[in-house]
């Protein structure tokens, strides 16, 4: 992980981004293009090395029509 | 007006110079391929002693464009992640350009004190060097942190 240390990284964010593109049937693709990011944006969320901005959560949440917090969780460091 | 206002006007000011500051994506491919071809032209001027100092500082000058057009171009899909990288990039090249200004100069010359006692000297990094390593320090943290994100 070569990304350097900032204030997200104390508080790990746990999501839920994979099972809800199962469900919905998309590709990292398909769901990219309708958030507006690259694929490799959401390659990194999905595998917890880049945590959204709240506007990307949000586009995230309206298209999985569930609340931010059922798809993203905060999650203590310990 | 009020302090508040001119904080917001000078807030808007640099919002605006950031937008110039990123060009687009079809400058990337011929920029780098330009540094490159500069670079080599350089150390090959480099190598014959009779070269017009104008010509070597007008080559190094155009090496440093090319380079800065190379990182002020935008990706194909210019995200928040690519900011996010970006910035840790910027970070990464002036933090480290930084210190090898302070440091390289001493290193030179304790080498030199080395291998060549005779005709070490102390003598500071030239602009184009530094600013050189910052660019290629740049460009090469934020390809590495792009590949791995």
């Amino acid at each position: 992980m070569y990304l350097l240390p900032s204030q997200a990284d104390k508080l790990e964010m746990i999501n839920k981004l994979k099972v809800e593109r199962a469900i919905h049937n998309l590709t990292q693709e398909e769901l990219a293009q309708k958030v507006g990011v690259s694929r490799q944006t959401i390659n990194s969320i999905e595998k917890n090395r880049y945590v959204p901005s709240t506007v990307l959560s949000l586009k995230i949440s309206k298209i999985f029509n569930k609340p931010v917090n059922e798809i993203f969780e905060l999650e203590k460091d310990d | 007006m009020n302090t508040q206002n001119i904080y917001e006007c000078e807030r808007r000011n640099l919002e605006k110079i950031k937008r110039y500051f990123s060009l687009p994506n079809y400058l990337k491919a011929p920029s780098i391929a330009s540094a490159a071809i500069l670079l080599l032209l350089l150390l090959v001027l480099g190598t014959f002693s009779e070269t017009d100092p104008l010509v070597k500082v007008t080559i190094e000058k155009l090496t440093l464009v090319a380079l800065l057009i190379a990182a002020l171009s935008k990706e194909k899909i210019e995200d928040e992640l690519i900011s996010k990288i970006r910035g840790q990039a910027y970070t990464v090249a002036f933090v480290s350009g930084v210190v090898y200004a302070l440091v390289q100069p001493y290193i030179n010359y304790i080498v030199l004190r080395f291998l060549k006692p005779d005709k070490a000297n102390y003598s500071e990094l030239s602009v184009f060097i530094i600013l050189w390593f910052m660019l290629v320090i740049y460009l090469c943290t934020f390809y590495l942190l792009k590949r791995t994100s």
